[in-house]
């Protein structure tokens, strides 16, 4: 059956960052109608804490089980309703990101119970995932009186056997409770490892042209216009020229405007779209 | 839960019309069903509240209501509808079951088409048996001797209900609602108005009995009908035959409803001698004014005294011969001070016996009547003078 079937469920700590939140229910919120969509994040498992630290160590009765903390760090979403499912609630495949860890639902001013394809979604989900922690499942009820004002019901979830059991949700910031998802934090930079090459610097181009289409291009996507020779003097030499340094930071400058402009134009393209598929939608419903 | 409310009232609560596609699907449930289905609340998930796309159904079962919330989504017309359901039943998981069993492409669901107006109610049949089959599988479990031998005996019977009554999260009584007497009720009655159909059920409430040394309590009984049945057959004149000690629901049910069965083909019989009475009005007082031609339960007619104009309104009660027919009188020249025509207080202690023949009895009632008349008539001119 389900993964989280042997999962402790005390142990279990679910945090999301307030910026996190607010933006999953402004998600929530601007949706037409329903949405749903997966909920990225990591999971860590928190070791006893080593003795040294018992300063800080106010949990220690707990040392028995492993904790596992869930941090919630962002969310992916289609803004459409049973985006994740067919109407059996069985997951479509393609959708599943890297590093979910669960899903959630939105549904306007309904009942804070899981719905039928939500728990189908939500079984379905844990055994295409394969996690090793119980899936969770984040249900939002927004309801606005008016257009002015809104308010967000929310409860956690998680699966453990073949139910959904609610749990408490905490809405962390920056601080120290925090610190513990910084010591888990592992930098991953797409900037490919160049050594200086041992060879005199009068065969830097060469030097340069040695290095594949590959690197060229992890080097582009973060800067534009800097050769991969300039990177590597940069990189290779322990003092690092400031005039080099500040041509790749305007470099950097230079590519984000790109991106930006690229942004700008393809949201409002899709703006365009969502505008066009609502009318079709409306008509299709049979509304005026 | 929600309260249900008028079914005739499709208006949501903050008035939103409902999308055109779903209110199709809703009010094929409400015109087809052989189910007494039910609308609570109905309200809006859009982000502008224009059109309201979701409701609560009073589905019934086992005798009483579940109350599940049905969810679409005005603006995505093609989404099957999403169903929470009550409280108490987060282990009915049908989806989930379906995809153990690998049986979902038999589901409605698996081929929904919004245009098609009766998918609601396929959807809500599904639901309801499934729902059906997880109550018996939960009364099943009970660790209880004598509810798992009832089970096992009574539980293949066709169209039984079952569920487990909980308080404080712990179950500890299982109801059955046991339907009686195959027949077609309606065929009973010629001319018969109802659309549903008519059932009478037996429900038995069983303790749960958690010490294993003790007798086993009886079950409390009550037979409970259809509301329309009521103007044929009232179950609340059937006294029940007594549970005797050690005595199993596979015992009593046939003697229950062989005694039922004698009961409800008198009440059809007793239709045909109402029915000859009302036909023996028309001699005497004229044609009645009113009458209830299928259940023959109601005359009115006009009659005269001097000039004294009145009605006379009979109701005739379902053990017609045996007992009397209900006698008001109206008066159509008095009014009280809310301009409503004055009435007397029901009469049934004018002389009567069952065995007279029809014609007999309108004519002692035609007696009675000259000098209740006078007496009435003094009345209405007495309350006129009192009110002004």
């Amino acid at each position: 059956m389900a993964v989280g079937d042997d999962a402790a469920p005390a142990a279990t700590k679910i945090s999301i960052s307030g910026a996190a939140l607010a933006a999953l229910l402004q998600r929530c919120a601007m949706a037409d109608g329903d949405c749903d969509g997966l909920l990225s994040g990591r999971a860590s498992t928190t070791p006893a804490p080593p003795p040294s630290l018992s300063d800080y160590d106010d949990h220690a009765p707990a040392k028995s089980t492993p904790a596992i903390s869930l941090s919630i760090s962002g969310h992916s979403s289609l803004s459409r309703p049973s985006s994740l499912s067919d109407p059996l609630g069985r997951f479509h495949p393609s959708a599943a990101g890297p590093a979910s860890i669960g899903f959630f639902s939105s549904r306007r001013r309904t009942a804070l119970r899981p719905s039928m394809r939500e728990l189908s979604l939500a079984h379905s989900l844990s055994k295409s995932l394969a996690l090793a922690h119980p899936l969770l499942f984040l249900l939002v009820s927004p309801s606005s009186p008016n257009l002015s004002t809104h308010s967000y019901d929310h409860r956690a979830f998680l699966l453990i056997g073949s139910r959904l059991v609610p749990t408490s949700l905490h809405v962390v910031n920056v601080g120290p409770v925090f610190r513990d998802q910084y010591h888990s934090f592992a930098p991953d930079s797409p900037m490919p490892w160049l050594p200086l090459a041992q060879h005199s610097s009068s065969s830097a181009a060469a030097a340069g042209d040695a290095h594949t289409i590959g690197e060229q291009n992890a080097v582009d996507g973060v800067v534009d216009g800097f050769g991969l020779g300039k990177l590597q003097g940069i990189l290779g030499s322990a003092a690092g020229q400031a005039a080099e340094m500040d041509g790749m930071y305007a470099g950097m400058l230079r590519r984000l405007e790109k991106l930006a402009r690229e942004v700008e134009k393809s949201n409002l393209l899709v703006l365009k779209q969502e505008n066009r598929n609502l009318l079709l939608r409306f008509r299709y419903a049979g509304l005026e | 839960m929600s309260p249900p409310a008028d079914t005739a009232a499709l208006a949501s609560t903050s008035g939103a019309p409902l999308a055109p596609l779903v209110a199709a699907q809703l009010n094929f449930v409400l015109s087809q069903a052989n189910l007494p289905i039910r609308v609570g609340q109905i309200w809006s998930g859009c982000r502008d509240g224009r059109y309201a796309d979701r409701f609560t159904l009073a589905i019934p079962f086992c005798l009483d209501y579940v109350y599940w919330d049905f969810l679409y989504n005005a603006l995505s017309p093609k989404v099957a509808p999403d169903v929470v359901f009550g409280p108490d039943d987060e282990g009915f998981q049908p989806l989930v079951d379906f995809d153990e069993t690998g049986s979902g492409e038999k589901s409605c669901l698996a081929n929904w088409d919004c245009r098609d107006t009766s998918a609601l109610l396929s959807l809500i049949k599904e639901l309801r048996e499934f729902y059906i089959e997880y109550q018996k599988k939960r009364a099943a479990e009970v660790d209880d001797a004598r509810l798992k031998f009832e089970i096992s005996t009574v539980l293949s019977k066709e169209g039984i209900e079952v569920c487990t009554v909980s308080s404080n999260g712990r179950p500890d009584e299982v109801k059955f609602a046991v339907p009686l007497l195959d027949l077609d009720l309606a065929k009973l009655v010629p001319g018969c108005p109802w659309k549903l159909p008519q059932k009478i059920h037996l429900q038995a409430v069983f303790p749960i009995s958690r010490s294993y040394s003790s007798v086993p309590s009886a079950p409390r009984l009550k037979l409970v009908s259809t509301p329309d049945l009521k103007s044929f057959f009232s179950v609340d004149d059937v006294k029940l035959p007594p549970w005797l000690d050690g005595m199993c629901m596979a015992e009593y049910l046939p003697n229950l409803e062989e005694n039922l069965k004698i009961q409800v083909v008198e009440a059809s019989a007793s239709i045909g001698s109402r029915r000859r009475f009302i036909e023996a009005l028309a001699p005497t007082f004229g044609r009645p004014l009113e009458a209830d031609p299928i259940f023959c339960r109601k005359a009115t007619i006009l009659s005269i005294s001097g000039i004294f104009t009145f009605l006379v309104h009979f109701v005739i009660p379902l053990q017609f011969p045996k007992h009397q027919p209900v006698l008001t009188l109206e008066s159509s020249q008095h009014f009280n001070a809310q301009g409503l025509p004055i009435m007397s207080a029901p009469v049934n202690d004018y002389p009567w016996s069952p065995r007279w023949d029809p014609t007999e009895m309108v004519e002692r009632i035609y007696d009675f009547l000259v000098d209740e008349c006078q007496t009435f008539k003094k009345f209405c001119s007495d309350s006129i003078p009192q009110q002004k």
